[in-house]
């Protein structure tokens, strides 16, 4: 990050090289379309190209710091959205269910989304920086700005309803399998 | 760790236990070889990260990337600025250094050959009379007598004045 500060046109692109596609997928499972994810990831590096002399490493790793700045940013566009209205919103993908010998990979990763996607917002993000983003609790509190335990308490919560709303989902992939 | 514990931790943080925390996991894990109703409840915890897993996200594309480092500021700070920023502090430095430095005049007595040297001192009444011609000048008649009062004859007068001129036109 000092290099990035200094303009270092290696050290940036070696930055995005390595942050980008985490950032991206963290904002679309967040938001769930791909567009706004792309906005969003590009809206971090703005930041920080702007803001790079300000991280201090004695206080968050870089990865948390950049989700940190994702996640607020989702969070604007979470609030827009629903202060918008209705046909302004995008529309997330929910197909229909559909029987075991159809589901292909692709259609049940969106299908698993689509859930995702109806969970409150802070049961999806403590989701997806723990089991999709790779963060400990402890980090995942960090980012969100919580306790571990309050963090712990949305990750069971948010992990009951996947399970609710997949149950259906979760017998045909196990029928899949055998 | 309790039953209880283990539960939680399955419930919050699902069947890979590289996931829960470390400080409680060798104690989960030992737990959960003993306890058949958290194996059951890992294996279920199991079968939704695997549906989580199959949420797929398409790596940047190559257009994103470049779109983004087009962002990034360019090249190294503007040279000026640069070269101002790395020399003022310098230039500062090196003017209190040549103040603290120089060697202050000091003001001492004048030697006195120097006033040997000075010619008589001439002051500004003695070049107006240089410049006037004193001969041809008459006294005002003052109407004094000078036989009674002891007062000097006109002729007199300018011959005494004649000589204090001539004697010293400092005393002027």
């Amino acid at each position: 990050m000092a290099r990035v500060a200094r303009r270092d046109a290696a050290a940036c692109r070696a930055l995005v090289e390595r942050h980008l596609g985490r950032l991206v997928a963290f904002a679309q499972r967040v938001l769930g379309t791909r567009a706004d994810a792309e906005d969003v990831a590009q809206e971090v590096f703005i930041r920080v190209w702007t803001h790079a002399g300000r991280y201090r490493p004695d206080r968050a790793r870089l990865t948390t710091w950049l989700h940190r700045v994702a996640l607020n940013l989702c969070l604007d566009r979470l609030g827009h959205r629903r202060d918008a209205p209705i046909d302004q919103v995008p529309e997330l993908h929910d197909p229909a269910p559909a029987p075991a010998s159809r589901l292909a990979a692709q259609d049940l990763g969106r299908r698993v989304q689509a859930a995702l996607s109806r969970l409150p917002d802070r049961q999806r993000i403590a989701i997806t920086l723990c089991h999709h983003q790779g963060f400990s609790g402890r980090e995942a509190a960090e980012i969100l700005g919580v306790s571990p335990q309050a963090v712990e308490s949305l990750l069971a919560r948010g992990r009951r309803a996947m399970r609710d709303q997949l149950r259906d989902v979760a017998a045909d992939f196990l029928g899949a399998r055998r | 760790m309790n039953e209880r514990r283990l539960h939680e931790l399955i419930d919050a943080y699902g069947a890979d236990v590289t996931r829960w925390p470390p400080d409680e996991r060798a104690a989960a894990e030992r737990l959960l070889e003993r306890s058949d109703a958290a194996r059951a409840k890992l294996e279920e915890a199991a079968t939704l990260d695997c549906l989580l897993d199959e949420v797929s996200v398409a790596p940047p594309s190559v257009d994103l990337t470049e779109r983004v480092l087009a962002l990034a500021p360019r090249g190294r700070k503007p040279v000026v600025r640069r070269v101002l920023a790395a020399a003022l502090p310098l230039a500062v430095a090196a003017s209190v250094l040549v103040w603290l430095g120089r060697t202050p005049t000091r003001i001492g007595p004048v030697p006195l050959t120097e006033f040997a040297s000075l010619e008589e001192l001439a002051t500004l009444t003695d070049t107006l009379l240089d410049l006037v011609d004193l001969a041809g000048i008459t006294d005002p008649d003052l109407s004094c007598d000078g036989s009674t009062l002891g007062c000097l004859e006109v002729g007199e007068d300018h011959e005494l004045r004649t000589r204090a001129t001539g004697a010293g036109r400092s005393s002027v």
